[in-house]
């Protein structure tokens, strides 16, 4: 809680005077030393503390607990779907689908029900099954696409903001490059260039989106590392002359990370969109993948007289965009007090 | 002397000197925070006479500049919770009054500057607009006509040019320029008292005394009562008349700044002038006060100040030492033991 | 000034053929022979097929297409030539792009209105209900992806409540209030956020104890010295969005059947008419390169601060 400061002088600013004079005497050159092996361990002390307050704050939080129960929910789902639908294996099959039942009626686009919990879709497929095996891909894409995302962004935007010049030059300028192209018209594009329809799968999805998909998180990272650069801790480690890699890993990454570590969180619930809206326009995962945003395009020309195909894949997605979310929000709020 | 503050705008009958503008008693403010109430400010009283200076002195969270602000009614609330006897001024407790008629008090009456020029100035306003705005809006001059009056008073606080530097923007101004521009927007409408939170302490050291000598000289041409708030001894010891000194939200001692600096009471003053270095003095060893200042949020019991006290007993810290005169002493000290120590 | 928005302008040139590279390339890559697409069932004739080829230069290695493509964009503005509409790209795009135009100006100006209300509002009133409610609700309408919203929008207050017209534009201008929401929708709830946390930090500025000080009155030390310096950062990204949005919004003029920009985009993918697909991603890139590069000279007349060297 910072509404208030207290702070009327500028009274305790002593420890900052060593580091940058060259021309010193013994004293002051062990003053120098004495202040760039805390500033060894500072650095790394400085981001495990900042994480560390961070918990404290995050453990009192319920919208931290329900974004971690809907993130783990999803998650399980994902990985073991079965779980969720063996209570009767035989009609919870998400492709065991028939238009007609033994009897003759058919069974497409059925109301929610006992049997079918959430109705069935225009094939006769069971929708409760179908929705919950669609977490699979919008997990592994949310995470795959933002760790693809997230290893560009941070080398490319860590590159970038440590050496500048040049290389900074290059690399932002292909940042606004990338920055000026509608994300979703150049993901269609390269989509459809690089595999047919037919052949389109998971992998193609997943490269495209994290291909380009790194300029957010290359800039957040690069100011960051600017940031962190001036730093005194930093200074007082060249000044002992660590090498440019040793300060980079050990000094500037775990304390630039935070702000990127953040937006990634949130970037997950975007890409698991961005995967369901390509996938909606019939440019993404194809038939007979299992997805959320084709099940909403598979019903779409159904969906005004059937709206149960749209809400459940629509809660379903959305809950897991926002488990994300809040988690990214909440993370941020104990990383910054200032926010709140 | 009336004719050489024309540029001031003359309304209010000026007091006479030595007439008491401001009279606080009892000053209480908390903040009700995350982490717990904030005792920033306790029980603190104090007046103000007009051509006088008063010093506030204490260290980072001594709450004086909180006090400055309760005076002002510029305390946010909530978190914050103002309480006292009164604050009143030439006779009018200003708790009393209506929301506007506060604000008519606030800077036209009563006006402020604060510690850092660059942030306390608009950032996306020109200086003279700043300036101007006082014009505007307590006196509903024109654009043009609070220009001109902005263009007098930078001249007044000597800005150079300004006519020309109008209108640029704070972050085109040096610091004690930048100053300057808050002492002319604070004096704009001549209120009778100034408050100055930390006037200097964002500046060079060579600009400082400037900036105090044009305090000093602006109040004596005016007859302003000057309220000056500090960390530093040094800054206010030859301008101010009186002192008070306050440590953890309480008034530990206030009496004349000459009897002050020439033989301190309270063992938190005697530690204070210990722990600055003197220009001329030879030899002197510094002796930092031991310890830490004290969390608001957890004000020591008794007297705040025990646990760094060398001469602390038992009742200091069961019981609140209050101001209090002691003999052979001019001012007030809030000590237990006062008497013994100055023997 | 002058050298700021020269150097500003220069910038331009090299993330615009940086962009159309990349963009021409892929359309390049497309699957699909524009020259067979033309006769649709039928073989075409050899000597029709070489004309097209030639007008089109389609017999060139595709560095020497893009040097003919971009050689007609500077000069004439031309971006090229759908062989399966047998139009030409520039009037697809001239009737298309008035449709666009008006849903994000609709568009832009409801997350102005709501946006900005309710970040003040929020802000103002930081930690009581309005406060909360706004935090909740932005939350919820940013973890819905838009075409579940367009959706639901239509199907409930097009179909069952009959409130709005549920598709198309045949009702003039009140056909697009509801496209124009659900595309307002995502944007509003940042604008809502950023404006929020934006006046929270600047109401805590010194220069916000000196108005106090001054004597001025809440709504003009919240209004001329708070929001002043507050919004900065909100027009900043509104601009952004208004200049994507102009654009093409492809899901929404899906959803809500709207011949824009991004619907004739979405259609042209389908029927592999890759000029259109070029032409109008590289329109989008020029239209969003001169929008935000009016918005970064309005960001630096608003933020004095800003240097122009």
């Amino acid at each position: 809680m910072s509404d208030v400061d207290f702070r009327d002088g500028h009274a305790e600013s002593g420890d900052r005077d060593y580091s940058t004079e060259h021309d010193i005497g013994t004293e002051e050159a062990y003053a120098t030393v004495e202040a760039a092996v805390e500033g060894e361990v500072e650095g790394l002390e400085r981001a495990a503390s900042l994480w560390g307050d961070a918990w404290i704050q995050l453990r009192r939080r319920v919208v931290f607990w329900i974004a971690v129960g809907l993130i783990t929910l999803f998650t399980v789902m994902a990985i073991v779907p079965q779980v969720f639908v063996s209570p009767s294996p035989a009609t919870h099959d998400p492709t065991d689908c028939r238009l007609r039942d033994d009897a003759g009626e058919f069974q497409d686009r059925l109301r929610p029900s006992r049997e079918h919990w959430f109705g069935t879709d225009v094939q006769g497929c069971d929708y409760y099954a179908r929705v919950i095996y669609g977490a699979r891909v919008s997990i592994i894409i949310g995470l795959g696409v933002t760790i693809l995302a997230g290893i560009l962004g941070v080398l490319l935007g860590g590159i970038s903001g440590f050496y500048g010049g040049a290389v900074d030059q290059t690399i932002s300028r292909f940042v606004d490059i990338l920055f000026a192209m509608p994300f979703l018209v150049i993901a269609i594009l390269f989509l459809n260039a690089i595999a047919t329809p037919g052949s389109r799968n998971l992998g193609h999805v997943l490269l495209v989106l994290g291909v380009f998909g790194w300029p957010t998180l290359s800039r957040i990272f690069r100011a960051s590392v600017i940031q962190a650069r001036g730093q005194d801790y930093v200074e007082a480690a060249r000044a002992l002359g660590a090498s440019n890699g040793r300060i980079l890993v050990r000094h500037v990454v775990p304390n630039a990370i935070a702000p990127t570590i953040v937006y990634a969180t949130i970037a997950i619930g975007g890409v698991i969109a961005a995967e369901a809206t390509l996938s909606f326009l019939g440019v993404g995962l194809q038939l007979p993948a299992i997805s959320w945003g084709l099940m909403i395009n598979t019903a779409q020309t159904r969906i005004l007289t059937d709206p149960h195909l749209l809400f459940f894949p629509g809660v379903a997605l959305s809950l897991t965009v926002l488990g994300f979310l809040l988690l990214g929000d909440v993370v941020r709020d104990a990383l910054d007090p200032r926010l709140r | 002397m009336a004719d050489k503050v024309t540029v001031l705008d003359i309304r209010t009958e000026r007091p006479e000197v030595g007439e008491t503008l401001l009279e606080v008693e009892n000053l209480s403010v908390v903040f009700d925070t995350d982490a717990g109430v904030v005792k920033a400010v306790s029980d603190a009283s104090l007046t103000l006479a007009a051509g006088e200076t008063l010093a506030i002195i204490g260290e980072s969270g001594s709450g004086k500049s909180v006090t400055a602000q309760a005076i002002m009614g510029i305390v946010p609330t909530p978190p914050g919770k103002v309480t006292a006897t009164s604050i009143s001024y030439r006779g009018q407790n200003l708790e009393h009054l209506s929301e506007s008629d506060r604000r008519r008090v606030r800077g036209q009456e009563i006006s402020m500057i604060f510690q850092d020029p660059l942030t306390s100035l608009n950032p996306v306003y020109s200086v003279g607009f700043q300036i101007g705005e006082m014009f505007r809006v307590h006196r509903g001059l024109s654009r043009k006509e609070a220009k001109e009056r902005a263009i007098e008073l930078m001249e007044f606080v000597r800005i150079p040019e300004a006519r020309r530097r109008v209108g640029d923007f704070p972050h085109q101004f040096s610091g004690g320029m930048r100053q300057r521009v808050m002492i002319a927007m604070a004096l704009a409408l001549n209120p009778t008292i100034l408050i100055a939170d930390e006037p200097t302490t964002a500046l060079d050291v060579t600009v400082q005394a400037q900036i105090m000598e044009l305090l000093a000289d602006l109040q004596k041409q005016n007859n302003m009562g000057l309220i000056l708030i500090t960390h530093d001894l040094g800054v206010v010891a030859s301008v101010s008349d009186r002192i008070q000194l306050m440590y953890a939200g309480r008034i530990m001692e206030k009496g004349k700044a000459d009897d002050f600096y020439a033989s301190p009471a309270h063992p938190y003053a005697h530690g204070l002038m210990n722990s600055v270095p003197r220009l001329i003095g030879v030899d002197e060893r510094l002796v930092p006060i031991t310890g830490a200042p004290p969390s608001l949020v957890n004000v020591p019991s008794g007297c705040p100040f025990h646990p760094r006290c060398p001469h602390a007993v038992d009742r200091c810290r069961d019981e609140v030492a209050h101001l209090r005169r002691i003999e052979g002493f001019p001012g007030e000290v809030a000590c237990h033991r006062a008497e013994e120590i100055r023997d | 000034m002058f050298r700021y928005i020269l150097r500003r302008i220069l910038l331009i040139i090299p993330t615009f053929i940086g962009a159309s590279i990349i963009i021409f390339f892929a359309g390049f890559l497309l699957p699909g022979d524009p020259v067979s697409a033309f006769g649709g069932e039928r073989e075409l004739p050899e000597n029709l097929r070489r004309t097209l080829e030639e007008r089109y230069h389609f017999d060139e290695p595709v560095w020497k297409q893009y040097g003919f493509y971009m050689q007609g964009l500077v000069t004439d503005f031309d971006l090229g030539e759908s062989v399966l509409r047998r139009r030409s790209v520039n009037s697809i795009f001239a009737d298309a792009f008035p449709n666009t135009a008006r849903l994000a100006i609709l568009a832009v100006a409801i997350e102005i209105l709501i946006g900005i209300v309710a970040g003040i509002l929020a802000a103002l009133r930081k930690d009581k209900f309005i406060d909360q409610l706004v935090l909740v609700t932005t939350t919820l309408v940013v973890s819905i992806p838009v075409f579940v919203l367009g959706f639901t929008a239509q199907t409930m207050l097009g179909v069952q409540l009959d409130w709005f017209p549920v598709a198309g534009l045949n009702e003039g201008a009140y056909s697009y209030i509801l496209p124009a929401f659900v595309l307002a929708a995502l944007s509003l709830a940042y604008i809502a956020r950023l404006t929020r946390t934006s006046l929270v930090e600047t109401l805590r500025a010194d220069y916000i104890k000196t108005a106090q000080a001054k004597g001025l009155r809440s709504t003009r030390v919240v209004g001329r010295h708070g929001l002043r310096n507050a919004l900065i950062p909100v027009v900043t990204f509104i601009g952004i969005d208004f200049a994507f949005l102009m654009g093409g919004a492809i899901v929404t003029e899906t959803v809500f059947s709207i011949p824009g920009v991004g619907f004739q985009l979405v259609r042209a993918i389908g029927q592999r008419d890759n000029a259109i697909v070029v032409g109008f991603t590289l329109a989008a890139v020029i239209i969003f390169l001169v929008i935000s590069l009016l918005i970064d000279l309005l960001y630096a007349a608003l933020d004095p601060r800003i240097r122009y060297e």
